[in-house]
């Protein structure tokens, strides 16, 4: 299976991630042969189906008994990149000012 | 042509833990922005969640609640999406493998008794909020609310109208305060409701095309959005169009329906097993322990009711409507051992009271036992009913016992016959052409008659007693 | 080990990776003034004044935290790692903290945004990775113990490379709370050692159970120094025919069989085992942990730390911030997973590799089941390769991890031993146990130490 210019980008948009033209070919480029190499998976036997997705189980499944311990309450406001008014200020979302401006 | 509304609802509600979902934080609302933040609810680098087992009770008694199968194991899974109120860039809720499925809700609707199908109940974390009025040009992020426990409860699309849904989403508000999950406060957005909703031909059982309504936090809002939607479906559809699948958001300001940006709407979640937590398992005795602790529901305390105290079923419900309301006058027809008059007290004085202070029943500034204190002095004949009413007003202010209240405001009913048959006779020689009358077969001046000696007593005479004497008297 | 002495290990770290032949092992090395504080009162504590090197993607309080990412330039933890508590209450130091792969993404620590580290062997050729720093600056004797991460080999690997012990625990044995996360289903703490007493000594202080990572495990932990003396008479050492293939370099192969040769020697039963499902170890490990690394780098997005760049809107802030932010290799792996998960190709790769994940598992057990004690492989396919020649090949570097990436899959405990060198550049052995048995890893791994001869470097 392989990847085109326009899945690339749709992926990218999901991962939040701009890539030029340069990174674009490259990216395509690289997913390729990384995606050839990972479609060896399709010569897994399908019958043969183990305890697949149940992997994790082994680790504790006690949690429903724990709790986290005390909370470390903290002031967030130094290591935010803008923090005003005990807020995280961040650029609005795509059109929210916009339509503030035409209402 | 005739169309057939069709609606299923999917209502979030904020469970009543004390801490957050994942993390030891306190759960609170209306605190300065962003002081109950840890670095497991910030989403710092490193950080880690644990789960909350105070919200696993309630998200299964939630379940049984419901009348659901809870599932022995359910799966922590990831919905990734960005957005700045999201820390972590994923909510952690539950996806291929929820809590519980197959549940139903009974009520009374519009057209009379109605049971709806609850498809699933998942358990998430909220996120935080997002405010875009605070710093110009720019939003605010606080994240207080980032990481409290929510259930899902995603019905069957088996409503059928805007009422219909009302009723629905005010019997499971009900359930819910009966079970003591939520404190189901809209306004403080404990409970938000979605609603799928389309049109399909009358008599057609295959569904229509739907349309999603999002962001309604009240009930009158629902119904409202429904209508406007139902309005405009109908009338693309009458018109020969289609309807566009599409997420709408509600405007509860002015009342309107808009279709959501298209870059609001996030297409693909890419869900995937959450690898930091395992699977929550809930055996056989978490399940009998839930179900131990699960109170009486609203439907079989109405039942109870009608059965122990021989209420209407018109009564039943009424009390039952709050339980706080329920548990109140439980308390005091145990006391009073007069079961209706308790309820006819409870629904009548007591409430008007409680609304006109403006108070809850489950806070109510007036005891159980303080009600069962008049109407014991009622029921002896000590009181008048009138004058019991004017001693309950009293109360909220004034924690003196009832008797001697009811002394000191001079309340006690005057029964000493000697004194009565003493009024009689002077309201009786001071009134000749009524007294005629009535021996004549004016019955009803009779009423004028007791006014009198009431009056001469200052209003303190026992009417019952004074109906009787003057009778005899009228009649010798 | 005295606090002085740390205060010396520190002064010497920084005369060293100042000159012209430093290694560029570390980030960011502890000042003078923390590093001789006031410490433990408790003189007899396992680690009293023991300097330890840890990787830079472990939250420490007075050190930054940046995952050798510009997107965590400066970044100071409000926490501290578990395993950091544990080490302090051991009485260890932590004197610097070391380089590493860009969030742990890589085999060569050439992708760390603060350039590769430098093989204490051959400047020219890498470390290995991810924790390249921790296993240089053991190698280069800075210190004698470091702290690393695994998810796919990253502590085995680099110490095969750099001529040091590596040991990775069993998921689920050392808290991965404070470690920032890569692929959390695989993502264990792992340490280094300039011998296999000294990866034990400091395995045992950062192990045990944490009750604010739910994927940690509430078992006893067993006293792995004790187990360095009790040699190897007696067990049953498999040799799985997967990992010595016919394409295996010869002069690894030949090594390896001086390895078991002496473990025979030692008292060791060799025995003959087969993996078959580790050739799908590569391809399900680059589905799966990409998939979880795309959804662990989400919340690097400019909002509430690291360094932000502006935009426009919010989603071309999280763009921007993203896309200056993260490497190459990181951009790809967060491209391959999304990809992975997206509607439409969950099933083909995701539910795929969870399967092959499966599979692998259970060849282990199997074969452990059957009365192998421990397995013994080459821990990689080659000795360090030059710094640059693998780093725009992303699929030639990933073979790297070919050899170690099935106990990450399976989560099984495992151990890279020095057994030789060729042409100078060291080859590391690799020891597999089952679950829970790091002790069995210790046994074998001392008792190849005591043969061959100590470290290579």
């Amino acid at each position: 299976m392989s990847v085109d210019r326009e899945e690339v980008l749709r992926i990218a948009r999901l991962a939040r991630l701009r890539l030029d033209d340069d990174e674009l070919a490259r990216m395509t480029d690289d997913l390729n042969s990384i995606l050839e190499h990972v479609d060896a998976l399709g010569a897994l036997e399908e019958d043969e189906v183990a305890d697949d997705g149940r992997w994790a189980e082994r680790a504790s499944t006690r949690a429903s008994e724990e709790t986290g311990a005390d909370p470390e309450r903290l002031d967030p406001s130094g290591m935010a990149p803008a923090f005003q008014d005990g807020f995280f200020v961040v650029p609005p979302p795509p059109g929210v000012h916009a339509e503030e401006d035409r209402s | 042509m005739s169309w057939e509304v069709v609606i299923g609802i999917e209502i979030h509600v904020q469970l009543r833990t004390e801490r957050k979902l994942f993390c030891g934080n306190r759960v609170v609302f209306g605190d300065a922005p962003n002081t109950h933040v840890c670095p497991v609810c910030l989403g710092l680098p490193g950080a880690l969640p644990t789960v909350n087992p105070e919200a696993v009770r309630l998200g299964l008694r939630t379940a049984l609640a419901l009348d659901c199968t809870v599932h022995e194991r359910s799966v922590w899974a990831r919905k990734n999406y960005f957005y700045p109120d999201l820390p972590k860039g994923y909510q952690i809720s539950q996806f291929e493998e929820p809590l519980a499925t197959d549940g139903t809700v009974s009520f009374v609707g519009p057209d009379g008794p109605r049971t709806v199908r609850i498809h699933r109940i998942h358990m998430e974390e909220d996120a935080g909020k997002l405010v875009h009025d605070r710093i110009p040009g720019k939003s605010a992020v606080d994240l207080n609310r980032a990481g409290t426990p929510l259930v899902e409860i995603v019905t069957e699309p088996d409503l059928r109208s805007p009422a219909d849904t009302r009723a629905f989403l005010g019997a499971l508000k009900q359930i819910l305060e009966y079970v003591d999950v939520s404190d189901c406060n809209m306004e403080e957005g404990s409970l938000r409701a979605d609603a799928n909703i389309s049109l399909r031909p009358s008599g057609s059982d295959t569904l229509g095309t739907k349309t999603e309504i999002k962001n309604v936090n009240s009930f009158s809002g629902i119904e409202r959005a429904l209508e406007i939607e139902i309005a405009r479906q109908r009338e693309v559809l009458d018109g020969g169009g289609r309807i566009e699948q599409q997420t709408l958001l509600w405007d509860d300001h002015r009342g309107t329906v808009r279709p959501m940006r298209s870059k609001e709407e996030s297409h693909d979640y890419r869900y995937f097993p959450d690898p930091d937590l395992p699977p929550l398992r809930l055996d056989g005795e978490a399940l009998d322990a839930a179900r131990a602790e699960l109170p009486e529901l609203p439907a079989a305390r109405r039942a109870r009711f009608v059965d122990a105290y021989a209420l209407s079923e018109y009564d039943a419900g009424v009390l039952t409507q709050v339980r706080a309301t329920a548990e109140y006058f439980e308390a005091v027809a145990r006391g009073v051992d007069d079961p209706k008059l308790a309820a006819n007290w409870v629904m009548g004085p007591v409430q008007a009271l409680m609304n006109e202070r403006g108070e809850h029943p489950e806070r109510f500034s007036v005891a159980p036992s303080r009600i069962v204190e008049i109407l014991g002095l009622l029921k002896e004949g000590v009181v008048s009913d009138s004058a019991a009413k004017k001693v309950l007003a009293l109360l909220p202010e004034d924690d003196t016992p009832v008797g001697q209240i009811v002394e000191r405001e001079g309340l006690v009913q005057i029964r000493d016959t000697a004194r009565l048959e003493a009024w009689v006779a002077t309201v009786l020689e001071a009134h000749p052409e009524e007294t005629a009358r009535y021996r004549d077969g004016e019955k009803k001046i009779l009423g004028f008659l007791m006014g009198r000696v009431m009056g001469l007593s200052k209003g303190q005479a026992d009417p019952r007693q004074v109906s009787e004497l003057l009778r005899a008297a009228l009649d010798d | 080990m005295t606090r002085l002495a740390a205060a010396d290990v520190v002064q010497r770290i920084r005369a060293a990776e100042a000159g012209p032949e430093g290694l560029n092992a570390f980030i960011s090395v502890a000042d003078d003034v923390a590093v001789g504080g006031p410490g433990p009162t408790d003189r007899d504590a396992p680690l009293a004044g023991v300097p330890v090197a840890v990787k830079d993607n472990i939250a420490t309080l007075e050190l930054p935290t940046t995952c050798g990412s510009r997107l965590l330039e400066g970044y100071r933890s409000p926490f501290e790692a578990t395993a950091i508590r544990k080490l302090r209450a051991a009485g260890a130091v932590v004197v610097g903290k070391t380089n590493l792969d860009e969030f742990a993404m890589g085999s060569s620590t050439e992708s760390s945004a603060w350039g590769p580290t430098r093989n204490p062997h051959d400047r020219a050729r890498v470390t290995g990775g991810s924790s390249g720093g921790s296993a240089a600056a053991v190698a280069a004797g800075y210190v004698s113990m470091a702290l690393g991460s695994e998810t796919g080999g990253s502590v085995r690997q680099p110490a095969a490379f750099c001529g040091v012990v590596g040991l990775k625990p069993t998921y689920g044995r050392v808290s991965r709370y404070g470690l920032v996360a890569f692929a959390s289903s695989m993502d264990q703490i792992g340490a280094f050692g300039r011998t296999v007493v000294d990866a034990a000594r400091l395995l045992e202080a950062v192990s045990g159970h944490d009750p604010l990572d739910a994927t940690s495990v509430d078992r006893p932990v067993p006293g792995l120094v004790e187990a360095a003396g009790k040699g190897v008479g007696g067990l049953v050492v498999g040799v799985p025919e997967e990992y010595l293939p016919d394409t295996l370099d010869a002069g690894i192969r030949g090594l390896i069989e001086v390895a078991l040769e002496r473990l025979e020697r030692a008292g060791a039963e060799l025995r003959r085992v087969s993996l078959p499902h580790s050739r799908f170890a590569i391809p399900t490990y680059y589905v799966l942990a990409p998939a979880e690394a795309s959804s662990n780098l989400s919340r690097f997005d400019g909002v509430r730390y690291g360094v932000r760049r502006e935009g426009v809107d919010i989603a071309a802030m999280h763009e921007a911030t993203r896309s200056t932010g993260f490497g190459a290799e990181v951009k790809r792996r967060i491209m391959l997973g999304t990809y992975a998960l997206s509607a439409g190709y969950y099933d083909r790769y995701y539910g795929r590799a969870q399967r092959a994940r499966a599979h692998i598992t259970r060849d282990f057990r199997e074969v452990f089941d059957s009365g192998v004690d421990a397995l013994f492989t080459p821990t990689t396919p080659t000795t360090a390769f030059p710094i640059g020649e693998r780093i725009d090949d992303p699929v030639q570097m990933y073979m790297s991890d070919v050899f170690t990436v099935t106990a990450n899959l399976a989560g099984i405990p495992g151990m890279s031993v020095p057994i030789g060198s060729l042409d100078g550049l060291p080859v590391g052995g690799q020891i597999l146990a089952p679950w829970w048995r790091e002790d069995t890893t210790v046994r074998v791994g001392a008792a190849l130490e005591a043969s061959l001869g100590g470290t290579t470097s």
